[in-house]
This record gives C-alpha cells, sequence and structure tokens, in this order.
C-alpha cells in the first residue's frame, strides 16, 4: 500500500446556520480545504461525500448536490454513510483509494444540514436509527440509549453525575476558544450539573447539539504530497469495527466492542501503543461516551473514566488531552461532518496552528468516531 | 395485531408468532436447535444458519439498567416522561421495554417481570412492572 497524507483541510461555521443550506455549508469547508492544499478542483480526481441522513435536509442524493455546488463535478463522487460515523468512514473510503493506487488526489466532504427539521423531529428521525422493530416502538431516543449505558456505568464503577458533568465543562471551556465553535462558551459545572433533564441520568449539557456545518479534507498519495506541501499529515493507522443492532443483547453495556477492535487495528496499523499519542479526538456525543472512549480506548482502565476526567487528565497538560477543540458537546455535531472535522482539527494541531489551543509539539494524533450506539466505530491515526 | 406504542414495519410471520403468545399472556422466545442461541425479541433465523424452535420464556428478570425519557421523539411525545428499561432474564438473554414504576424508587438488580399489555384492538406490547 502507498502512504497517503492529508494537505489541505477546510472547516466551515459549525452552529443553528439559518443562513446557510446543505449545499453552502458544503462550499464554506471546500474552498478553503483547496486553497489549503494549494489546489483547485481540476487537481482533484474523485470526491467522497459523508452526509448521514438525507431526511435532515430534505434533499435525495445529497452527494450530487454537493459535488456540483462545489465544483468537484464531471468528476465522480459517491456517498458514505456510517451514521454518525460517516466522516471517518469517507476518510477510510477514499484513504483505500489513495493507497491502492486507485487515484492520487481524493477529496472528503463531510456535511449535515439538521436545523431544517425541528428538535422533536430530529430527536425523532435520530430514534429511527435504533432497531426499527424493537427499540424504535418504545421512544428510546439518542440520549436515551447513552443513557442507559450511563445508569450502567454508575452502578457497575460508582460513576457520578458530576464526573459526567466535568465532560461537558471540559469540552465547553475549549469550544469557547475555537472560533467555528457552535456553542463557544464555558458552562460552570453546577450549572451542567443542574441542568435540566433529558434522559436520566444524562442532561442538556451531557448531550451534544443539533448542529449544521462542513468540514473537507484533501488526501494525496506520497508523490503529490510531496509535490504541494513541505508538511504533509501522514495517516499510519485505520481501525474500525461494529457492533449488534439492539443495545440489550450486549455483553457489556459500559464498554463498544467495536470501538476496542478499532483501536487495537489502528495501533498495530501504525506500529504505536496508546501513550504515544499525544492528542486525541473522541465522539463526545454524549459525556458518558467520551468516559466510555477513554476506557475504550486504553487512556486508562476500564471503571475508571469518571476518574481520568476528575483528576483533569484529559485537559492539555494531563496525560491525554482530549477534544481541544470542543468536542461535538461544544464545537457541534453536524452528524457526517463530524469525522472529518476531527481530522481538520487533528491535522491543525500536528501542524502547530491551533493558537492557545495547541497541544504543544504534538506528532500523533487519534481520532475516534462512533455510529449510533457502536453500531460502527473507526479510530484512526494522523502522525506529523 | 400491531406490536408496540409505535411501529411501522409490516408484521411477519415472526412478529405475528410473537404477539399471538402476547395475546395468550406469554413471552415467547425462539431458540436455534443447532447452537442453542436464545432470541428474545424473537429472530426467525440464527446467524449460524440452524432453524429456531419456540419457547416460551420465564417473564421474571433483574433490572439491568434503565433511563427515563424527559424529552422523547415527535411519535410517542404524547407518552413522555416514561421509563425505558433493559431487563436480563434467567437464561441470560436481555430485551428492552418500558418500566412502569416509580421514577424515583428504581434500582439496578430490582426485580422485574415482563408482561403483554394489550393497548387496544389492535396493538399489543409488552411491559415490565416490579415484583
Ligand atoms: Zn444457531
Amino acid at each position: 500500500m502507498r502512504k497517503v497524507a492529508v494537505v489541505g483541510v477546510g472547516h466551515g461555521k459549525f452552529g443553528k446556520r439559518t443562513d446557510a443550506t446543505l449545499r453552502e455549508l458544503a462550499f464554506e469547508a471546500v474552498i478553503p480545504a483547496l486553497e489549503d492544499a494549494g489546489i483547485t478542483q481540476n487537481d482533484l480526481e474523485a470526491g467522497v461525500v459523508t452526509i448521514a441522513g438525507e431526511e435532515f435536509a430534505g434533499q435525495g442524493a445529497p452527494s450530487a448536490l454537493v459535488g456540483d455546488y462545489t465544483g468537484i463535478q464531471p468528476r465522480p463522487v459517491f456517498r458514505v454513510e456510517s451514521a454518525c460515523a460517516s466522516g471517518t468512514a469517507g476518510l477510510k473510503a477514499a484513504y483505500g483509494m489513495v493507497s491502492s493506487g486507485l487515484h492520487d488526489i481524493v477529496i472528503v466532504v463531510g456535511v449535515e444540514k439538521m436545523n431544517a427539521v425541528s428538535s422533536v423531529r430530529a430527536t425523532e428521525l435520530m430514534a429511527r436509527a435504533g432497531d426499527t422493530r424493537w427499540e424504535y416502538p418504545f421512544g428510546v431516543s439518542f440520549p436515551g440509549f447513552y443513557a442507559l449505558f450511563a445508569t450502567r456505568h454508575m452502578h457497575e464503577y460508582g460513576t457520578t453525575k458530576e464526573q459526567l458533568a466535568m465532560v461537558g465543562v471540559k469540552n465547553h471551556y475549549y469550544g469557547a476558544r475555537n472560533p467555528v465553535a457552535h456553542l463557544p462558551k464555558e458552562i460552570p459545572l453546577e450549572e451542567a450539573v443542574n441542568a435540566m433533564i433529558i434522559a436520566w441520568p444524562l442532561g442538556l449539557y451531557d448531550c451534544c447539539l443539533i448542529s449544521d456545518g462542513g468540514a473537507a479534507a484533501i488526501l494525496m498519495s506520497e508523490e503529490k504530497a510531496r509535490e504541494y506541501t513541505d508538511t504533509p499529515v501522514w495517516i499510519t493507522g485505520v481501525g474500525s469495527g461494529s457492533d449488534t443492532m439492539m443495545v440489550a443483547e450486549r455483553p457489556s453495556l459500559t464498554s463498544l466492542s467495536g470501538v476496542k477492535r478499532a483501536a487495537r487495528d489502528a495501533y498495530k496499523m501504525a506500529g504505536i501503543e496508546v501513550k504515544d499519542v499525544d492528542v486525541a479526538e473522541v465522539h463526545d456525543c454524549f459525556t458518558i461516551a467520551e468516559i466510555m472512549a477513554y476506557e475504550d480506548l486504553g487512556f486508562c482502565k476500564a471503571g475508571e473514566g469518571g476518574t481520568f476526567i476528575e483528576d483533569k487528565q484529559s485537559y492539555i497538560g494531563g496525560a491525554m488531552p482530549v477534544n481541544v477543540d470542543g468536542g461535538l458537546k461544544s464545537k457541534g455535531h453536524p452528524i457526517g461532518a463530524t469525522g472529518v472535522s476531527q481530522c481538520v482539527e487533528l491535522v491543525k494541531q500536528l501542524r502547530g496552528e491551533c493558537g492557545e489551543r495547541q497541544v504543544e509539539g504534538a506528532e500523533i494524533g487519534l481520532s475516534h468516531n462512533v455510529g449510533q450506539t457502536g453500531q460502527f466505530a473507526n479510530v484512526l491515526i494522523y502522525s506529523r | 395485531m400491531d406490536f408496540g406504542y409505535v411501529n411501522w414495519s409490516t408484521n411477519t410471520a415472526v412478529v405475528e408468532k410473537w404477539n399471538e403468545g402476547l395475546t395468550q399472556g406469554k413471552i415467547m422466545a425462539t431458540r436455534c436447535t443447532s447452537c442453542q442461541q436464545v432470541f428474545l425479541p424473537p429472530r426467525g433465523h440464527c446467524p449460524c444458519g440452524g432453524d429456531v424452535e419456540w419457547i416460551e420464556m420465564n417473564p421474571e428478570a433483574e433490572l439491568f439498567t434503565y433511563t427515563v425519557i424527559m424529552f422523547a421523539p415527535e411519535s410517542i411525545a404524547d407518552r413522555a416522561p416514561y421509563v425505558v428499561a433493559i431487563g436480563q432474564f434467567e437464561n441470560g438473554v436481555r430485551m428492552l421495554a418500558h418500566l412502569f414504576a416509580n421514577p424515583n424508587a428504581l434500582k439496578v438488580g430490582m426485580k422485574v417481570k415482563l408482561k403483554p399489555e394489550q393497548l387496544d384492538k389492535n396493538r399489543i406490547t409488552v411491559k415490565y412492572v416490579p415484583v
């Protein structure tokens, strides 16, 4: 396999974007990515578009619209979908096309327009990602599924509601320093702990936002990367896994087996151990998800995720800085864009371009992107 | 007969048989005659390719985990708040359903029982109740 580098990245403003539809959101990520790489659409050979649900934006065949409006056409485009892990699934598809020699330059465009529908409707659409025969009829919302994990985690390990809230406090602390974040403001711990309950034990500040936005990344073969940049960021590890459709069937509800598999394979492929990772982007769709990620990725032992955040080990200066861009919680979670957004942040971290959020001297970054409630899991390793 | 508070799936033979069990007050599961895996809710096929047979479950379970849904999906919003629970049965299988109990008196490990509940003439579901 050929080496693959990320050479250009672009990121639009995440938020409740009443001023933009799917096409504009994609555009404001694609153009900066092309400029960052120093190329034009003419240099692209293919595009991968990652959008989780066309029902949100009300546009069928959305990848065709994105390909057209951003000027990728007439080069080939197609869509990759793995729910909330669509972004990294698209990066993986592009990695395969470049590493195999099929293409030399491929763009990945992650985008989602979620606020075209009401929040109660968005909750409905996301609930349909649960088993529509046996789970959906009981009205299990997305926060509901993660709340089932949280209750069990609290029971097995004594994790507290305060520890959950601390994850949100951290991510808002960093999100307040990220100009593209959806909700760039700090949240006091007391406010987070006492916030309105969405699905017990998860409150408002335990849940990610319903966001609009886009992110893009341009992948190149080694030969092309050397031609266009002196600071390529290599994709050195790609691991993936899956899990049962029905959450109740799983042997453990405090861990995601697909994530463990993805991490194992990604570390192995990159030839690294967890201690070699300098900065991590993890899928904190809910605060409990970040705590489970600490454990499943090996940042700490099973059951110690609560104390890991309480001891501020996931802040800059701790054992493993996590989501120093604000994460899904504060930066926002336009579903199909998230995995690509993680790529953008890590590329900037490894190039040293993150200003006050910079992890000094970061050389290796990890991206953890989970779809649904673990049915899709991708872990990518980026290296300077 | 349709299953669940809300649904939009067509009724396959497996669902018809499950619903029929419920109308008789029974919780039915399927079991693979080849690898012995038990499926609750029932599946018509085992991934190993073996044939499945129907068995009646002992409806008593332990509360494995739960949540109280305050902000519900659109189609079921009029029922909120409600408790969603996963019970674990004596043979180790687990199933998700609503739990009808005081949300402030829930405890992981408490004894519960899964019961059919006829919602109207054409609609049935299951619910956990404390024992
Ligand atoms: Zn079998």
